[in-house]
Parts: structure tokens; C-alpha cells; sequence
């Protein structure tokens, strides 16, 4: 199975029916290739599925999206779990992403992990189909849609090509181009002057203390930042600056060097096969924290680190 | 004295000793070894004697060999201490002549046989004394453990209230029987162990011997990556587990996790590096970038997870 292409599609539906009339044979279908078949769904269509599936849906595992959609650089990272845990057998998943009550920053992160998934499971055979319920969904989320999944279903059995498509990589530093909020004036600053990092994990401890961030995510935001702060000493070009700030309930630590890096295109969003694979930091990193956003130009590279308090 | 938490074959045994590294010994420390290996032994022992010597102290060795055969000082400091003896700096003493009294062993014997020596040291204007004694002979006798236990409490009762010796007692583990062991260990209040190979202050690197590995205390980054590497290659052997405490690692970035999954399958052959006592915190993080993403790394004690 392993080097067959992947199938991802878009299935934009109005209704109920639409939803059925696409979902059902897919998942059906799947049964019958003895696919290991997955429905992450919100609560409403799984039980819309199960009423048509009949005894069929004892062997389709259901998962509520609304608990599996949280973290999209995990959120990958479980999916490739799956496909390497049920393999040699293939993975069919009816994969619905929440959408509701994101915000645009948490959208267009959500948008790059449906552009990622067409890199990450390439050569996985997947069989994906992404249910978009049209009256729900923004401009927004309808745009990335159309974007990110090679094939749509819009009614009827047979997709259609979609000309939208945009390659994960083009979408990804699309992504990346987008304006970061500024630092709000008054932030604390650190100068990393070197390898020797203990001062710099000290500065962050002192900040996160302070405003009552639990031990288990400064553990976590320490590694994070750790990794990005050795990336600049390594890589960047000094002077290399910690700035620390709270924002809407999070603490952002943001490194900055007057270097011009060139991000390897979605290193850091694919799961490494093991911790000696490249882009193991950075991608763990991401794992560790809430978001970290990258910013590289002519005029220097940003990293920021968002993480909860 | 201090609580101290000391692994032992890879459990945590809370005992009521301070454990120190022996370039750390002071005056009036009675300090007690039990070696796994010779080279445990030899790096105690090497050490001890050497920056002894080095500091113009004299030193005093209760032992059956020659002193050019003491442990640790031609192997590991390249020298041959036997000017050193000649001239008095060094006083290696039989067992027999140091504790032999009408036939039998008698640790008042000895005990009298250190206080004659230790005199004539001070006398000859040294400032400070180091004592050695190798007792693995009398771990194997019937009444060796009496016999170990009488000695250190006369050296303790000696020792103890000094401003100016330092002792060793030394025993080879693998003679004694775990009760022995046991009985020595709470006798001594400082356990003496080898110098650590890397301490900057925020990393400290130790080598350990039983189990074979090393223990790693404080914080590792990519500043400290050399190091660790370095001393992670110096204990590995393609035929032996090599076991990395971490009960007292405060923070280990993910180079590190890198390096240690990289060490893992090259130099150990998959399956040696045994991870023991990870702390929640990085149980945590090895849990969500996935276990399986360290092939060759094994879990030994202390998880909460298996």
C-alpha cells in the first residue's frame, strides 16, 4: 500500500443528505477493500452515519472531532500514527476539522494543516475525504478549502479536479507571509549573546512565574524556546533577541536576528521518523507549544512562540 | 550530614549518607567505597592519592601491594609513585604489620599502627594526611565483617573529629554479601564516589558503575552537547548496556534527545541505552513527540509509563 498516492477531497455539502449520499459509500466502500475505516466526525454526523450505516458501522471506528481536532501540527502527527499503526492495511478517514469558533489566526493555521496533509501522507494510499458543511463555514475556511484539496465532490459520486489547488508548499509560505501583530510597546528583552542558554531559560521561568503559568507548560515552553533560541545562535545572525509579552491569556516569546533564513518548505509540520531525522527540533518544538510562527525576510527572522498560562 | 538519594543497582535506597565526589573530601571525612569495578577503584583511589601527593599532603595506604601498584596511579596518572615512598611522602602498610596482634587480626591493632603513623607525619611537619585501606581481603573471611566493621569504627572515632585526615575505606562489592554491605554503608557517613567527568556549573556529568552509565544532573543544551557526547562515548561499549540517570536532569533540550537517540543506535548497537528516573516533565515530552521516535532507547526505572 505504502507508495500508492493519496486521496484527499473536499465534500461540500448543504445538508444532511448531501453529507450521507457521499459519506455512506465511501466509508462502504472501504469495508469492502478491507481499508481500516475511520469517521472523524462532529457529534451530529456520526449519529446521521451509525442510522445509515446499519451493522456496518460495528467495524468503522468513530471519532468526535471536536476532541481530535485541538493542535494541527498533532493533529497530523496522530494521523501519521494511525496510517503506520494500521498499516499494511490502508486508512480510509472521513475527516471533518471543527471549525466553528475559530478565530482567523486559528483558521489559517487549520488551512496549513489541510495543505500539509497532502505532503505528509503522499505515498500513504490514503483514502481522505474532508466534509465542509457549506452553511456553516466563512469565506474564510471555504477559500482554503478550495485551496488545499486536490478533488472536490459537490454533488454526485465522481469528483471533480480542482483547479484551486494550490501546492502545500506555495500554500504554506503563503501562510507564513501573513502580518504577525506587532510586540506591544514595553515588552521585556533579553540579548542572546550565546550558546550557553541557561541565562535565557532563567529570563522565560522568571516571566512565566510570575503570571502563574503551570509547571507542565513552561517545561514545555522552555524546550520550545530553547530549540528556536539555539536555532538563531546556530544559525541566525546576532544581535538575536528575546522579547517576552502576554497576550489574550498566552505568553508569547518571540526570537529575533537580523538573519535572513530560508524555512526548508514544511520541515518542522512533517512528522520526522525518528528524533535523528532532520527537522526533528523544530517540528518538536511545534509539538511542545501552542502555535510557533516563523517570519523570514530580507529585513530579519522572527519566531514566535505562543503558549497558554 | 544530608539526605542523600542514591541508586543503587537501579533502585532509589534513601540512605543517611552524604554522597561525594572524592576531589570534594575534606578533613575529618571517613569516607567509604564500594567498587563495582576496578575502574571505579583505580579513578577513587587514582585520584585520591594523586592530588595528595600533588598538594604536598602525606598519604598512608593499608594495602597488600607495591606502591607503584596502587591503584589508579600508573594506569590512569601515569606515574610511579615509588620515589614518593622512598622518600616518605608514601607509607604503604601490610595488613599484617598494621593490624596483626598476637596472631590475629585486631582492629585496635590497626587502629593504634594509624594513630603511630599519623603522628610521625605531623611530626615530620606534614599539614595534612590521606588514609587508604583496602579491606576486600577480609570481606571473603569467616569474622571479615566484624573485623571490617571493628576497623571502621576505630578510623571513624579516629578520623571523625580531625582537622587534618581524610580517610578512604574500600571494599570490592562484589565480595561482600548484601547484609555486609549494608552495615558498612550505615557506618560511614560520607560515600565517596569518582570526580565527575564534566561539571560547568549547570551540567554535571558522573560516571556510574553499577549500573554502568552515567549520571547526568543539572541542565543540558547545545553549549554542553560536546561534552555529553564526549563522555557518552568514553562509557559506551557495543556489548554493554549503558544506563543514563536523570532523577536530577532539570532540563534537556531536544538536541540532546537527538543526540542520545543518535548515540543509541550507533554506538550501542540498539537496545543499550537504558533511560532511568526521567522526570514527569520530560517523561511528558518524550511521550508527545512518541517514544517510538527513540529506536534503541530502552526505559528502565522510574517511569510512570511502560
Amino acid at each position: 500500500v505504502t507508495g500508492d498516492t493519496l486521496v484527499h477531497r473536499a465534500l461540500l455539502y448543504g445538508g444532511e443528505d448531501e453529507f450521507l449520499s457521499a459519506a455512506v459509500p465511501f466509508l462502504q466502500e472501504g469495508l469492502g477493500e478491507s481499508d481500516h475505516v475511520l469517521a472523524v466526525v462532529p457529534p451530529m454526523n456520526e449519529i446521521a452515519l451509525r442510522d445509515m450505516l446499519g451493522t456496518d458501522m460495528n467495524d468503522v471506528q468513530f471519532i468526535n472531532s471536536l476532541d481530535f481536532y485541538l493542535h494541527p501540527v498533532r493533529t497530523i502527527a496522530a494521523y501519521n500514527d494511525v496510517v503506520q499503526g494500521v498499516a499494511p492495511r490502508r486508512l480510509r478517514a472521513l475527516a471533518e476539522p471543527n471549525w466553528q469558533g475559530r478565530s482567523a489566526l486559528e483558521t489559517s493555521e487549520w488551512g496549513r494543516y489541510e495543505a500539509i496533509v497532502n505532503a505528509a501522507f503522499s505515498k500513504s494510499g490514503a483514502q481522505v475525504i474532508c466534509p465542509y458543511d457549506r452553511r456553516k463555514i466563512s469565506n474564510q475556511v471555504l477559500n482554503g478549502c478550495m485551496r488545499t484539496h486536490p478533488e472536490l465532490l459537490e454533488g454526485g459520486y465522481y469528483p471533480a479536479y480542482n483547479n484551486d489547488y494550490t501546492v502545500p508548499e506555495a500554500y504554506n509560505s503563503n501562510v507564513d507571509r501573513e502580518t504577525l501583530a506587532a510586540a506591544p510597546a514595553g515588552v521585556d528583552r533579553f540579548l542572546i549573546e550565546s550558546a550557553d542558554l541557561s541565562p535565557v531559560r532563567a529570563f522565560i521561568t522568571e516571566r512565566a512565574t510570575r503570571r502563574q503559568m503551570s509547571p507542565a507548560n513552561l517545561n514545555n515552553l522552555l524546550i520550545a524556546a530553547n530549540e528556536v533560541a539555539t536555532n538563531a545562535v546556530t544559525h541566525g545572525t546576532p544581535p538575536i533577541e528575546l522579547m517576552v509579552w502576554v497576550h489574550d491569556g498566552s505568553l508569547i516569546c518571540e526570537v529575533a536576528d537580523i538573519g535572513l533564513w530560508h524555512p526548508e518548505d514544511l520541515v518542522g509540520f512533517l512528522p520526522p521518523e525518528t528524533a535523528n531525522s532532520i527537522g526533528f527540533g523544530l517540528w518538536g518544538a511545534r509539538m511542545l507549544v501552542d502555535l510557533i510562527q516563523v517570519r523570514a525576510g530580507f529585513n530579519g527572522t522572527r519566531v514566535r512562540i505562543t503558549t497558554a498560562l | 550530614m544530608g539526605w542523600a538519594v542514591e541508586s543503587i543497582r537501579g533502585q532509589h535506597v534513601e540512605t543517611l549518607n552524604t554522597q561525594r565526589p572524592v576531589g570534594d573530601l575534606r578533613p575529618g571525612d571517613h569516607a567509604w567505597l564500594a567498587y563495582a569495578h576496578p575502574d571505579e577503584q583505580s579513578r577513587v583511589l587514582g585520584d585520591f592519592v594523586y592530588s595528595g601527593l600533588d598538594a604536598g599532603e602525606k598519604i598512608i595506604c593499608v594495602t597488600d601491594t607495591l606502591p607503584r601498584l596502587l591503584p589508579g596511579l600508573l594506569t590512569r596518572h601515569e606515574i610511579d609513585v615509588t620515589p614518593f615512598a622512598e622518600a616518605g611522602h608514601l607509607s604503604v602498610i601490610p595488613w599484617n604489620k598494621a593490624c596483626v596482634l598476637d596472631g590475629y587480626c585486631d582492629p585496635g591493632q590497626m587502629a593504634k599502627t594509624l594513630e603511630r603513623e599519623i603522628d610521625k607525619a605531623l611530626d615530620q611537619k606534614f599539614n595534612r594526611v590521606r588514609i587508604t585501606a583496602d579491606m576486600t581481603w577480609a570481606a571473603g573471611l569467616p569474622g571479615g565483617s566484624d573485623f571490617m566493621l571493628g576497623c571502621d569504627h576505630e578510623v571513624d572515632s579516629m578520623v571523625g573529629p580531625s582537622t587534618s585526615v581524610t580517610a578512604i575505606c574500600q571494599v570490592d562489592r562484589r565480595g561482600c554479601t548484601p547484609g555486609a554491605l549494608d552495615a558498612l554503608r550505615s557506618t560511614h557517613e560520607v560515600l565517596v564516589e569518582v570526580n565527575p567527568e564534566y561539571d560547568d556549573g549547570v551540567l554535571k556529568i558522573t560516571r556510574t558503575y553499577e549500573p554502568h552509565g552515567l549520571r547526568l544532573e543539572g541542565e543540558i543544551d547545545s553549549a554542553r552537547h560536546a561534552a555529553f557526547t564526549h563522555t557518552l562515548t568514553s562509557v559506551s561499549d557495543p556489548r554493554s548496556e549503558v544506563h543514563l540517570e536523570l532523577g536530577r536532569l532539570r532540563f534537556i533540550d531536544l538536541g540532546a534527545l537527538n543526540l542520545i537517540g543518535t548515540h543509541a543506535m550507533r554506538l550501542t548497537r540498539g537496545n543499550g541505552l537504558v533511560l532511568d528516573n526521567p522526570s514527569p516533565d520530560l517523561e511528558t515530552v518524550i511521550q508527545m513527540v512518541g517514544f517510538h521516535r527513540f529506536p534503541g532507547i530502552t526505559r528502565g526505572h522510574g517511569w510512570r509509563s511502560q
